[in-house]
């Protein structure tokens, strides 16, 4: 075996005809972390492949001045906007909403907001109760032990009792202060009669798992400077590669091999300077993202399988789900010192979760606060509200804004429907060549009925807490990068791809692990379900390792 | 559209920061004690930084201005807001950001910055204190438990009304 244990660029890539890991996994964030570790753990040699770089926890720019400045650039969410050459760009022109994603060591947890909520056990069954969507193959037992594992895996600062939830394992970490703002809007749902609590963030309050407490920059969703943040090249690489993993960097997979048999042999992949390497594995893992994995799948076809691998229902690429993100921003005039973090959610509510038939519509939101951001963040939300957007009166708007605000984010659900899927651009290509995703989603006359309904809610509340103007985002300007559905999981092979342990129905050695599988979105921040149901996965892949079928 | 206000810096900046500083100005100009553009980032050190991060999106509408005479800027940068919003709306943004991004704007809007402010011990407690927690907790579990039944799940767990209402939303 020539493989090299440990983490180097693609363009250093060696090995033999004849090598062989255990397991290739396609892409390095939450999903694909998680299941590496666990089997690095157990033994196997897993090589996995990741188109970005390291990123040194120094670069974020979020405790420097030019940190709102550096959104516009390579530092955005949104990789159309960043453009790196590790980045491959999306063609959105008929979506409502743009998909943000992040190509990196850790994936979309470099920027996520570390929002750890939960799936209710009503998730599972939106079909059985309500008739809408699809019940899952699982069910919220299934994943409950791998939730409270990860808490302690990721690191999970929350406080224990939330009636929102069953119960659930005391997370490792205290809570975070609730800050002013918090205490400000808890006091407006307390006048309501509505639910909320302390919101659990994957955000340490102590140190924990090679993270550092939280020093309260509130800029997770852009990286975090302080290394606090539970991002799995901080939590979750270091002890793989400590168990023999393997990582590769700046490789780009163009197609998963098959051989004559239908199994799946490994990948090819690309360097940064566009040499081609093999990897080959007894089973593949993809781990790439709700658009990143059907993209795959579908650039992966072949002979035997023209349409794409694991396409044989035709969904690959289909039923995508991006829960719309409304939010609200509650202006007061006492100071809060609203820039303050994390972000993270301070306090959350789970009053409206759930279908209520009486509303007309399906589906429901979980609610979170938020920090309101920097002088900037104050100037956007203030000509939101039609204050001057540049010229006279622009600092007055900043002050009204600044320090004095807060946000009020709305993870809604979002029904899966064929129409909305992922497919191949014919035209636009990444930096070298290969053919970009075309999202296909149009936001459903359900979503705009519960968005309008949920704002109205949200307006009811802040006013409570004492907030003297509200301004509505009826589409957040960032939407979360929940990017779900596009090979969801089932035990019928004609209305699924995988079946409930992520095993592709067609080729018994092809794994997805990522939010591809879910069948329905929930209604909240999914990495934590994106991670346990991985989770999941990878301890059902160790404990039938010895019936796996493998390549000859 | 206000009247550009004269450039405070000593020197001539190297384009295109010269020229975004003279959008800038235009932009956003000195009124009632607030500082102008220029006189926040008179060596065009932000603005550095801005440029840094967002050229690659500024280019098309450098390109675009530079088409013009620069005694022209101000009717240039109109057409462009009324006839090409979006490419606008980019230059203004990035240029009342680096202006907001400036230290003495920083000052003056009392924001004190991306500094570390770790909570002190037992203050996550004192946001908690008073009872404030209490009317969730006396409502109870809001959560629906579903059972198996003979054609599926069905929901089992009602969820309790609030303060004493008397309709539940279980389904």
């Amino acid at each position: 075996m020539t493989i090299k244990r440990g983490t180097y660029e693609a363009s250093e890539w060696t090995s033999e005809p004849d090598d062989r890991a255990d397991v290739l996994i396609i892409g390095s964030g939450a999903s694909g972390a998680t299941v590496a570790r666990h089997l690095s753990r157990a033994g196997m040699h897993v090589v996995c492949l990741e188109q970005g770089r390291w990123i040194n926890t120094h670069e974020f720019t979020g405790n420097r001045r030019e940190y709102e400045l550096s959104m516009f650039g390579p530092w955005s969410k949104n990789p159309n906007v960043r453009g790196l050459n590790e980045d491959y760009p999306c063609e959105v022109s008929d979506a409502d909403i743009v998909p943000v994603m992040y190509n990196a060591v850790g994936g979309g947890t470099v920027h996520y907001g570390a929002m750890w909520p939960r799936f209710r056990p009503s998730d599972f069954r939106l079909r059985s109760m309500h008739g809408v969507a699809d019940d899952w193959p699982i069910d919220w037992h299934d994943l409950w032990p791998h939730y409270n594992q990860n808490d302690q895996d990721f690191g999970c600062a929350g406080m224990p009792g939330d009636p929102a939830f069953p119960p659930m394992a005391t997370p490792p970490m205290p809570a975070h202060p609730i800050n002013d703002y918090g205490r400000t809007f808890a006091s407006g749902m307390n006048k309501m009669g509505w639910h909320w609590w302390p919101a659990p963030n994957a955000i340490a309050t102590r140190a924990i798992n090679g993270l550092v407490p939280c020093v309260r920059y509130g800029v997770c969703e852009s990286g975090c400077p302080n290394g606090s943040k539970a991002s799995v090249d901080i939590t979750h690489w270091p002890r793989a590669l400590r168990d023999g993993a393997t990582l590769v960097t700046h490789a780009r997979v163009s197609q998963i091999m098959t051989d004559h048999k239908g199994l799946a042999t490994g990948a090819i992949f690309l360097d940064a300077d566009g040499t081609e390497h093999r990897v080959r594995s007894n089973v593949v893992v993809v781990a790439a993202n709700g658009i990143g994995t059907p993209r795959l799948l579908l650039m992966s076809a072949n002979s035997m399988f023209p349409d794409g691998l694991a396409n044989s229902s035709g969904l690959v690429g289909r039923r995508l789900m991006l829960n719309p993100t409304p939010m609200q921003i509650g202006v007061y005039d006492e100071p809060l010192s609203s820039w303050q973090g994390p972000a993270g959610q301070n306090v959350h509510s789970f009053e409206f979760y759930e279908t209520d038939p009486d509303r007309g519509h399906v589906l429901g939101a979980s609610w979170g606060t938020m920090p309101s951001g920097g002088p900037f963040a104050a100037a956007q939300i203030a000509a939101q509200a039609g204050k001057p957007a540049h010229g006279e009166g622009l600092v007055d708007a900043v002050r009204e804004v600044l320090g004095h605000s807060l946000i009020l984010w709305m993870v809604t659900g979002d029904l899966p429907h064929e129409s909305n899927y992922v497919d191949l651009d014919p035209v636009l290509t990444d930096s070298s060549g290969l053919p970009a995703p075309r999202v296909h989603y149009r936001q459903d006359a359900n979503s705009d009925a519960l968005i309008r309904w949920h704002l109205d809610r949200g307006r009811e509340a802040l006013i409570a807490s004492g907030a003297t103007s509200v301004i509505d985002f009826p589409a957040m300007p960032d939407q979360p990068g929940h990017l779900l559905g596009t090979a969801r999981m089932g035990d019928d092979p004609s209305t699924s791809v995988v079946d409930r342990y992520g095993r592709s129905h067609d080729i018994s050695n092809l794994f997805v692990i990522d939010g591809s599988v879910f069948v329905t979105s929930g209604a909240v921040s999914v990495t934590s379900t994106i991670a346990a149901n991985a989770l999941r996965i990878a301890h059902h892949m160790v404990s039938t390792a010895a019936e796996q079928v493998v390549p000859a | 559209m206000s009247s550009p206000t004269l450039v405070a810096s000593s020197h001539r900046l190297p384009e295109p920061l010269a020229t975004l500083q003279e959008v800038g100005c235009i932009l956003v100009r000195a009124e009632n004690g607030i500082p102008g553009f220029a006189e926040t980032d008179p060596d065009g050190e932000t603005l550095a930084i801005a440029l840094s991060h967002a050229g690659s999106r500024l280019r098309p509408v450098l390109d675009a201005l530079a088409t013009q005479p620069a005694e022209n800027l101000k009717g240039r940068l109109e057409e462009l807001a009324e006839n090409e919003p979006s490419m606008f709306a980019e230059l203004r943004d990035v240029l009342v950001c680096s202006y907001l991004s400036t230290p003495p704007m920083w000052r003056l809007l009392g924001y004190g910055g991306r500094v570390p402010r770790p909570p002190a011990d037992g203050e996550a407690e004192e946001y908690l204190a008073g009872g404030v927690l209490e009317p969730v907790l006396a409502r109870g579990p809001i959560y629906q438990l579903l059972e198996q039944d003979g054609d599926g799940f069905a929901a089992t767990g009602q969820r309790r009304p609030p303060h004493g209402e008397e309709k539940s939303d279980a389904t």
